[in-house]
């Protein structure tokens, strides 16, 4: 969603209706978001038939909680919400399933870059992978990040800290 | 390399950084720094991941109204009034039969 002035009116209105359950302003949401948390989930749960269920229970859960909305930043409300879902809620399971499968047959240096770039986030503690996708993908900034993990500013910018040099670590094999 | 030092250039890659002209400077002066920032980059290559297509269809998301739990709540009633209105002749029925027996028997023993 973006943020500016108009957009943001017809995204109170759309909230403000799915607050008062219309399903066609649930759907709107639903589309904006599900791919989001669906690849957010599979980060997760590095399965995708778990990451469908656990998508669908988020949805569940944020439109059961959306009343508790209270303005600002919906996006990470969003996130806030799946998160603490998937931290608390849902048990790892390490069936791991090469997200090769998910690509299409012919291989490219691109997208075999990408496939490291994912096998790189799996494999790092979920609080750094999380922390990562929503700065360096969905572009939350310090304060909204604090917002959703619950934490204190200086303890996102010491932790985006650390999640990047596992990522480095990780993704380079190299340093520490 | 010191921690703080560390934290500094990966607020600077975030565009959060309070006095941004600092580390610009040491950037272009020191050469440790330098590198450190070139490896802190490697992270900003997540933007170009693609979300995976989720493939529940949003007619799955069904919320459980509050109707329905009281909706329950009736049926379990009606089931158990039921099963009562049942079982009830065949409680009454075996209860007056132990009273009968109970008089015969003390009647034996008398």
């Amino acid at each position: 969603m973006c943020y500016n002035n108009r957009e943001n009116e017809m995204n109170d209105l759309v909230i403000k209706k799915a607050k008062s359950g219309d399903r066609n302003s649930q759907e709107i949401i639903y589309r904006e978001f599900k791919d989001r948390i669906y690849t957010l989930a599979l980060y997760y749960t590095k399965n995708p038939a778990n990451s469908s269920d656990v998508t669908q229970d988020i949805f569940i859960k944020i439109f059961r909680v959306i009343n508790k909305f209270n303005g600002g930043n919906f996006k990470a409300w969003i996130y806030r919400v799946s998160i603490n879902y998937l931290l608390n809620y849902v048990s790892r399971r390490d069936t791991f399933v090469d997200l090769n499968q998910n690509c299409m047959a012919t291989r490219n240096k691109d997208i075999e870059e990408k496939i490291a770039i994912e096998k790189t986030l799996k494999k790092m503690p979920e609080k750094f992978s999380f922390l990562l996708i929503l700065k360096e993908k969905e572009g939350l900034n310090y304060q909204e990040l604090s917002n959703v993990f619950g934490v204190p500013v200086g303890t996102i910018k010491s932790r985006l800290y650390k999640a990047r040099k596992l990522f480095r670590k990780y993704y380079g094999g190299k340093d520490e | 390399m010191n921690k703080k030092l560390e934290i500094l250039l990966s607020s600077y890659i975030d565009g959060e950084c309070e006095h941004p002209e600092i580390v610009e400077d040491m950037l272009k002066q020191n050469k440790e720094a330098k590198e450190i920032y070139k490896k802190l980059l490697t992270s900003k290559q997540i933007k170009d991941l693609k979300y995976k297509e989720c493939p529940v269809p949003f007619n799955k998301i069904v919320l459980v109204t509050k109707k329905e739990p009281i909706k329950r709540l009736l049926v379990t009633i009606g089931a158990v009034a039921i099963a009562i209105l049942i079982l009830f002749p065949m409680i009454k029925n075996s209860y007056q039969n132990y009273q009968s027996k109970n008089k015969n028997l003390t009647g034996v023993l008398k």
